[in-house]
């Protein structure tokens, strides 16, 4: 937003590659098996045999932080993509639709939004019943439609009455047409943005879930589920557990923000033409 | 005479990057009380920078490097900022161009004025503010200004801010009041109001008024010298009659050369062909709320004839541009029908295949080619649209290269084609609409005011293109113009509207010596004259 | 007169409507959730019931009934104040809420205040100097501080304050066996505050700074300082003034963000407010308890997004302007 234009992201495109490649390929270099619990080394500090320290459970924390962010990634993804197909199927509904319907619909919107998300999530999730990583990325997904979706239906209405959809019409373009060729890629150019911040929040939200131990069960290892352990582990001085997964949490969480606010600053200076 | 405002070897540049070229290259001027010289040059030729640099109110990225600008003798270049406070609107204030967004809008322009009361006459009671507003209201001529003064901008019309506008800018009685393109934005009988105006002020405060336009013949009426602005520097400077007689400077004559008025006439076709298009009391409404409602076209009928060059004038707000949708079935009109080749056309039923030729042969060009381009579609793409649309022959080989043939055509080289939109100029823009119009080579092209907001070069132009275009084609061309001049320049017959309503039709000799509708008659007599 | 109580009317009718809606939403999601619901009224004692026993209760519940059935007679008791019992407190839930809804409204209430406050004073600092050092680095700052998940934030601040400094407790609402005066609750709202503050601050304060810029490059700006006016009497007298109503209005917005953060504070802080009962009624699947805590919530967030809704339009003349174009009047006109 500032006046003079953004640098790249060097630096956050580096770490968050460097990040995703370790939790994709973290068989290779993991020292021990991520599951394995060993009350004997529980709460390890960090160093030799243990990189990372140990958890409560005595579970080595190196290999769990890879291993971990494998799953925190993947709930993150696949709920973005949930949360975006609504979104953009919703939004383009009430952009395209008569009067009434767009208000019934945004009403609708307006009610689910009136749900603290949280409180939406653990509804949800206690429906849902059984918890893995699969219903928590629906859970999420279903629940962080609603700007996507109010973004969408803005847009429509917009490009719907712009002049160079006219001109299209004009030419005797059908609505498939101006769909494919006009409405789709300057849509896709306005909700980059915030595709991007829901795969952010998404992983943040399923932390924050399975902290509260609303998320992922402690055995399936995810940094939110590592974290849950981290209340009881700050007492007994266990500084480890506490911040070496948080930090490659908020690290995680920093390099996608300063990302999508960088493909934000490109979009809008492309729509101001300068 | 006391000399005012002088400028000396002024040059002003963008900091930073490959714009190493100034926006304004050793510019000296000077102007004295009561003066007015007026300013000619095309868009960004740096004429605003210039207004910008005596208020020094640059952006932030503009630059002196050298030279000075002396206001009463005082070189502000020295100035900082507390000083320079001091000088803005007291010695010297500013008319912006556009009307629209020089107010805050969500300020009463009673406020804004008054604001600007207060800050340069300190402690003045509630009721003295009051009253000096009123009567700044009143001396730019806005009746009933007890009541208007609590109005919002977006109450007001074009012309209305425009005169708030100047009403904050001689609030505290400058001696030097800079007028960029004061009246650009406003309709040619507003402008003519405007115009007057302001030289009824000057001779009422002995102003010395920079007036920056691009219309030369807007300066021909309000300045006895005009200079002429070219690339940031002044090409040349002299009385009205030197400049319009013996320009000596190849970009003022070229520049005189372009004016609708200087440039050869179409001959008039003979109008006798039979009817294409014929609109038979065609009324649209537009709902403002749930109570008010808007004739934006009120009952039209109309017959234009194969191969005439229809031209439509009329003023903002006028329903021009909503007929032309309502031609394009763009709009379905509330009442009324479009009959095209004797077949009614506006009625919902049709097959679809009928429909598509239809919108085939018919094409429409738009005011601003900016949003009438898809930003996102190379230039190639967009002229292959309507082919692919329609799925066309095309006689040149591959669809492409069917592109690059039109957009020879209308004058651009092929290196055009794999450029977006944004990266055009609004000329190149406008060449790009008109390719992709007629790659279907339609039998009737609706233009609406395809050149507001180009420059006079441009205009030009385009306009000797349209002429060209339709001698080769063939086809039926409805111009949609304010532009009095132009109108005058490229069609046989001219339509009046105002108000929605067609008020007079007649061909473009007969219109212009004897206009027979009152309206008519006003503007005709607000076009700006050439000298 | 006639007219101002038709438009309160018609507010009001819609409000109620929107409420209606969201019951009907989270009745629908509690009962269609696995569990039994038998277990929300007799708690325990229902797995010493006998097939017979269970066939009454539920007959007497009504829980055979059709969905609508069903949630007709919850309405109704619903209007009379009666919510049920909650399964884990074994307590009427009303009196549950009731005993803990005032820390909430303390915690949240006041963080949203000092939130807000505090968001426009630094975002109304940064967009007047822009670009200079500090900016740039609140900015960097802020940045980092935002994108930290609330529970770790409160995590960090409890680690820092309470556990290596032994500054401040961390958790409770008062010190146990106390009693609770003033200077003690105050004590142990200082973390929970900075924790749902530090979350929301930058978010905020960026989006004042931005709009300010945003407003700085508008055209008007240069006539009015064209004017005479300074960089400080433009930001404040013009700017900010054209900002306020859209902050008002996102404030308004934010009420289920800034909630939602509370909740998840007041639970690492062990705060008995709100928060807490969600998560534990969500562990131990209270769904009556839940239910109302959601419709409580909701009822809060519509209201405010409400009178946003409003106060956006009694400050700005041109929402009401805007309102009444629609896309029609596009492209009319020359």
């Amino acid at each position: 937003m500032n006046g003079r234009q953004k640098k790249k992201p060097w630096a956050a495109a580096v770490l968050l590659a460097l990040i995703v490649a370790g939790c994709v390929c973290c068989e290779f270099f993991m020292t021990k098996d991520p599951a394995f619990m060993d009350l004997a080394d529980s709460e390890r500090a960090p160093g030799g045999e243990f990189l990372f320290g140990t958890d409560a459970l005595g579970r080595d924390l190196f290999s769990m932080i890879w291993y971990g962010g494998r799953i925190s990634l993947l709930i993150g993804c696949v709920s973005t993509l949930l949360s975006t197909a609504i979104g953009v199927v919703l939004g383009a509904l009430c952009g395209f639709a008569p009067g009434w319907l767009d208000l019934a619909l945004m009403r609708f919107v307006e009610i689910f939004l009136s749900v603290p998300t949280l409180l939406l999530i653990v509804f949800l999730q206690a429906a849902a019943g059984e918890q893995n990583a699969f219903t928590i990325a629906v859970v999420i997904g279903a629940t962080g439609w609603c700007g996507i979706a109010k973004v969408v239906r803005t847009e429509v209405q917009r490009l719907r009455s712009s002049e160079f959809v006219i001109a299209s019409r004009c030419m005797g373009g059908g609505f498939f047409h101006i769909l494919r060729r006009h409405l789709l890629p300057n849509l896709l150019a306005s909700i980059l943005f915030m595709v991007i911040m829901n795969i952010r929040n998404a992983i943040a939200a399923e932390s924050t879930l399975s902290f509260l131990g609303l998320g992922l069960p402690l055995e399936i290892v995810s940094w939110g589920s590592m974290l849950s352990l981290a209340q009881s582990a700050m007492f007994t001085g266990a500084w480890w557990i506490v911040l070496i997964p948080g930090a490659f949490l908020v690290a995680t969480l920093l390099c996608i923000t300063k990302i999508g606010s960088y493909v934000q600053d490109v979009l809008t200076r492309k729509e101001r033409n300068v | 005479m006391n000399e005012r405002l002088r400028l000396e070897h002024l040059t002003v540049t963008f900091d930073g990057g490959a714009r190493g070229e100034p926006v304004l290259n050793d510019v000296s001027l000077s102007l004295s009380d009561g003066e007015t010289l007026a300013l000619v040059g095309e868009s960004g030729c740096g004429k605003s920078m210039l207004c910008k640099s005596v208020m020094k109110l640059l952006p932030p990225a503009a630059r002196i490097t050298s030279g000075s600008i002396y206001v009463n003798g005082v070189d502000i270049t020295r100035l900082g900022e507390r000083e320079m406070r001091c000088l803005r609107g007291r010695v010297v204030s500013m008319v912006f161009q556009d009307p629209m967004t020089a107010l805050n809008p969500a300020m009463t322009v009673g406020a804004q004025i008054g604001e600007a009361v207060r800050l340069h006459e300190r402690g003045l009671s509630k009721r003295d503010v009051h009253a000096r507003v009123c009567e700044l209201m009143e001396l730019v001529g806005i009746a009933d200004a007890e009541r208007r003064k609590e109005l919002y901008p977006y109450h007001f019309s074009g012309g209305m801010r425009q005169r708030a506008v100047l009403a904050i800018a001689l609030a505290a009685r400058p001696q030097i009041l800079l007028a960029d393109e004061p009246t650009t934005a406003l309709d040619v009988t507003v402008q003519a109001d405007m115009l007057a105006l302001l030289r009824r002020l000057q001779k009422s405060y002995h102003m010395a008024i920079l007036f920056v336009t691009h219309d030369l013949r807007v300066a021909a009426q309000m300045a006895k010298k005009v200079a002429v602005m070219h690339a940031g520097a002044i090409a040349e400077c002299g009385s009205v009659r030197e400049i319009f007689e013996t320009p000596w400077h190849p970009y003022t004559k070229r520049l005189l050369a372009a004016m609708p008025e200087r440039l050869r006439k179409k001959e008039p076709a003979a109008v006798d062909g039979e009817v294409l298009l014929e609109l038979a009391h065609l009324t649209k409404q537009f709902l403002v709320d749930k109570k008010t409602c808007v004739r934006a076209v009120d009952d039209v009928s109309l017959a234009i004839r194969k191969g005439e060059l229809f031209g439509l004038v009329g003023e903002s707000g006028s329903g021009k541009s909503t007929l032309a949708r309502l031609i394009m079935n763009v709009y379905r009109p509330d009442a009324g029908d479009v009959l095209y080749e004797g077949r009614l056309v506006s009625g919902r039923g049709g097959t679809h295949a009928e429909k598509k030729r239809l919108q085939a042969v018919r094409q429409l060009i738009f005011q601003d080619s900016a949003s009438s381009l898809n930003q996102r579609m190379k230039v190639k793409d967009i002229i292959a649209e309507p082919m692919r649309l329609h799925r066309m022959a095309t006689k040149r080989g591959a669809l492409y290269e069917e592109a690059a043939f039109q957009l020879k055509y209308v004058g651009l080289s092929a290196d055009y084609m794999e450029r977006y939109p944004a990266k055009l100029s609004g000329g190149q823009r406008q060449r790009v609409a008109i390719a992709r119009a007629l790659s279907m080579e339609p039998q009737l092209l609706v233009a609406d005011e395809p050149f507001a907001a180009l420059d006079v070069m441009t205009q030009a132009a385009l306009a000797e293109l349209f002429m060209h275009l339709q001698k080769e084609h063939g086809f039926t061309f409805l111009l949609i113009a304010h532009d009095l001049a132009m109108v005058r320049l490229l069609c046989d017959r001219v339509g009046v509207m105002h108000q929605g309503r067609l008020v007079e039709v007649a061909k473009t000799k007969e219109l212009f010596a004897a206009p027979k509708h009152p309206y008519t008659k006003r503007l005709l007599d607000a076009m700006p004259k050439l000298w | 007169m006639k007219r101002r109580f038709i438009f309160y009317g018609k507010k009001l009718l819609s409000f109620t409507a929107s409420i209606f809606i969201l019951s009907v939403l989270v009745f629908c999601i509690a009962r269609l959730a696995p569990g039994d619901p038998l277990a929300s009224y007799y708690g325990t004692r229902v797995e010493k019931m006998s097939v017979e026993e269970r066939e009454k209760a539920m007959e007497r519940l009504g829980l055979n009934e059709p969905l609508a059935m069903q949630y007709g007679k919850w309405l109704g008791h619903a209007v009379q104040g009666d919510f049920g019992i909650s399964y884990k407190y074994k307590q009427d839930v009303m009196e549950v809420i009731g005993a803990r809804v005032g820390n909430t409204l303390l915690l949240g209430g006041l963080g949203f205040v000092c939130l807000f406050v505090l968001a426009l004073l630094l975002g109304f600092f940064c967009a007047y100097c822009a670009d200079c050092f500090a900016d740039r680095v609140i900015c960097m700052l802020g940045t980092a501080v935002s994108v930290i998940p609330e529970f770790w934030l409160s995590l960090l601040l409890i680690f820092i304050f309470s556990v290596s400094l032994r500054l401040l407790p961390s958790s409770g609402a008062y010190t146990l066996g106390e009693g609770g005066g003033f200077s003690d609750r105050l004590l142990h709202l200082i973390l929970p505050l900075c924790a749902v503050i530090l979350g929301h601050l930058w978010y905020y304060a960026y989006l004042v700074r931005n709009r300010l810029l945003e407003e700085m490059r508008a055209d008007y700006v240069l006539l009015v300082r064209a004017k005479g006016l300074d960089r400080r009497a433009v930001l404040l007298g013009h700017c900010l003034k054209n900002v306020l109503p859209t902050y008002l209005g996102i404030m308004a917005i934010s009420v289920p963000h800034v909630l939602g953060g509370t909740y998840i504070v007041e639970t690492v802080f062990s705060y008995p407010g709100i928060g807490t009962l969600v998560y534990e009624s969500a562990r131990y699947k209270d769904y009556n308890l839940l239910m109302v805590l959601a419709l409580l919530s909701g009822i809060v967030v519509i209201f405010s997004s409400r009178i946003g809704q409003a106060v956006g339009e009694r400050f700005d003349p041109r929402v009401t302007a805007a309102g009444t174009g629609r896309e029609s009047m596009q492209g009319w006109g020359g």
